[in-house]
């Protein structure tokens, strides 16, 4: 630690030398006077150095340390601050914390004077509006004469994790089952005999059957032990793909269409981990990132860990994820792919894989929506929109005509009434 | 209001100064260099309002280097040197709180409260026996250096008495309007 002098300090010391040059060159005593009352003012200021050391112990902390927090959510901090050392006057406290978070309540930033021994809380509520891993820290302390002459600076090195999760939407009543189920019980029903709850038939008894599934009331009735058969459920996979491709995406930094898409995808993991499907995740960014199909409470938050460090960027197109679903990932999965189809070659990677008997579901955040939000009361070229409207509209009913689900979604409103919609006219067409 | 108030007392010793001034072409730069120091502060540009207090004290000189070299002008120039210079000290450390930014919570009011009092009474304790200093540097500079022979013993003890009355006179003043209860967040 050093102790700095300051611009005031250093405006003093002018005074001093200006005094002297002046005074000597015009020949004038008043310049003197000036010098002399400088000096006075840094002798008397030495009364209020900082000191060389001062020892404080800092200690971070939040009531929701452990838990997930989601964007949006209001985390409170508290730093505890004791003076371990002689008294300290006007020590300022800076707590660094990323740009992308909002101090909401308290602040970050305090003037404190401790005295020996003394101990201290500063408290303050941050929220982040966006998903992502963020580190809180360093603290920087700052000593500061009343003259703000010197001062003296160290940081502690107490820094804190904090993991965003992004908000998922409720969409518990989306119907969203894969055409093709696996033999592993699940909620979709298979039109085979299996385990499941709805009831399909009866038959004879036969040895190993659970005394349960006895249909006691039938066996009554014919004198021969009859047992249920129930209509199979079960479940299948489905892989969530998330476009992150840095020249696809459309809107601001807190504002766009990758956001919105990590948000679906979070979302539809929710969603059909709870109705017991396998899900996997695969994300094109900064780099490949994938998550092979899995169940469970723990894969979902592997999941969530996924899509919370994802980073937009690279070169890797819908080619490339093509080639890693046909490689490495089970066939005949349902593919929800969510991309703001802004990149002209993935409608035929997408009529590839319809023709390669994968069901595709395409959810595409309309960018032209995003852009709109973003420049609010900007004038808006009315012509390029209609023309990108319809280029758009062709592209989507083209994908529909050779085997693709689409969900020609607004980001600004929800996706849940979009996709029943459409996922009613997919089961009527089947 | 504290704000409105430190800009108009910078304005009110920079005219002030002008005022003091012999009536030359000069005159008037304490004054324009003052209003370029109340610019910055109410802009809350730092640099222009340091710049600024340096030049309308440094010109304020030049303004009178043509004065005669007597008690009285002595005292004149130290009073105004060291009411600019304590406002300097003073306006800066309001600029740094304001700087701090925060929503108002009543432990967050109780501990700027402190820091702006502290910092008060430090600046003018400072001020004050740098004044106190200065006055026998001076006195002896003048004495000893220039050989300018000192006025009756009864005038120079009422110059004295009159600029530091002038000093606390200003003190006081201040200090009445920084017992208000502060305002959290930026200035208003």
């Amino acid at each position: 630690m050093n102790i700095r002098q300051q611009r005031p300090f250093a405006y003093l010391v002018a005074f001093v030398v200006a005094g002297v040059i002046l005074g000597n060159l015009f020949g004038s005593w008043v310049y003197f006077t000036v010098t002399i009352f400088s000096l006075s003012i840094l002798v008397m200021s030495v009364r209020s150095l900082p000191p060389k050391e001062f020892k404080i112990d800092i200690e971070r902390g939040s009531a929701e340390e452990g838990k997930d927090v989601y964007v949006d959510d209001e985390l409170e901090i508290t730093i505890n601050i004791k003076n371990e050392g002689g008294k300290i006057r006007f020590l300022e406290i800076h707590d660094i914390i990323p740009g992308l978070l909002e101090v909401v309540e308290g602040s970050n930033h305090q003037v404190l004077e401790l005295d020996e021994g003394e101990e201290r809380e500063l408290n303050y509520k941050i929220s982040c509006p966006i998903n992502g891993n963020f580190e809180l820290g360093p603290v920087s302390l700052r000593y500061r004469d009343a003259l703000n002459l010197f001062s003296n600076e160290m940081e502690i090195e107490e820094e804190m994790e904090l993991r965003v999760l992004p908000r998922t939407e409720d969409m518990q009543k989306i119907d969203l089952d894969p055409s093709y189920t696996k033999h592993w019980l699940g909620e979709v029903k298979s039109k085979s005999i299996g385990v499941g709850s709805e009831f399909f038939a009866i038959r004879e008894y036969q040895p190993g059957d659970e005394l349960r599934d006895i249909n006691w009331k039938a066996t009554a009735k014919y004198f021969d032990p009859l047992t249920n058969e129930y209509e199979g459920e079960r479940s299948g996979d489905v892989i969530l793909i998330v476009d992150g491709y840095e020249e696809g995406i459309v809107g601001t930094m807190e504002n766009n269409t990758m956001r919105a898409s990590i948000d679906v995808a979070a979302s539809l993991a929710e969603v059909l981990l709870s109705a017991r499907h396998r899900v996997g995740l695969i994300i094109s960014g900064e780099y490949m990132n994938w998550v092979y199909p899995g169940t469970g409470r723990n894969h979902y938050h592997k999941i969530m860990s996924n899509l919370t460090k994802f980073e937009r960027g690279g070169t890797w197109g819908l080619e490339g994820i093509k080639w890693l679903l046909e490689e490495f990932f089970p066939r005949k999965s349902m593919i929800i792919l969510v991309s703001p189809l802004t990149v002209p070659s993935y409608s035929s990677t997408l009529i590839d894989l319809c023709m390669k008997e994968y069901d595709v579901v395409l959810i595409s955040p309309d960018p032209l929506k995003i852009e709109k939000e973003v420049m609010e009361d900007e004038e808006y070229e009315e012509t390029a929109e209609r023309l990108y409207s319809a280029e758009r509209e062709r592209l989507l009913e083209k994908l529909w005509d050779h085997g693709t689900t689409v969900v020609d979604w607004d980001p600004t409103e929800p996706l849940e009434p979009t996709l029943e919609e459409v996922l009613r006219y997919r089961h009527r067409r089947r | 209001m504290e704000r409105w108030f430190i800009s108009f007392l910078v304005l009110l010793a920079a005219i002030t100064m002008s005022l003091f001034s012999p009536a030359t072409v000069y005159r008037s730069f304490p004054l324009i260099f003052g209003l370029v120091s109340v610019i910055g502060y109410i802009l809350k540009k730092l640099f222009v309002f340091d710049t600024g207090i340096f030049f309308t004290i440094i010109s304020y000189l030049f303004a009178n280097s043509g004065i005669s070299p007597s008690v009285y002008n002595l005292l004149v120039i130290m009073m105004f040197f060291f009411l600019l210079i304590g406002i300097w000290f003073y306006a800066r450390s309001t600029l740094f709180i304001s700087g701090i930014e925060g929503i108002s919570s009543d432990e967050y009011d109780i501990g700027l409260s402190m820091f702006r009092r502290s910092s008060l009474n430090e600046i003018l304790t400072t001020i004050l026996m740098g004044v106190l200093l200065s006055i026998l540097a001076s006195f002896i500079v003048l004495y000893s250096s220039l050989g300018i022979t000192m006025s009756s013993l009864t005038e120079t003890l009422l110059m004295i008495v009159l600029s530091v009355s002038v000093f606390f006179i200003t003190f006081l003043v201040i200090k009445l309007f920084s017992l208000e209860k502060i305002k959290t967040g930026r200035d208003s």
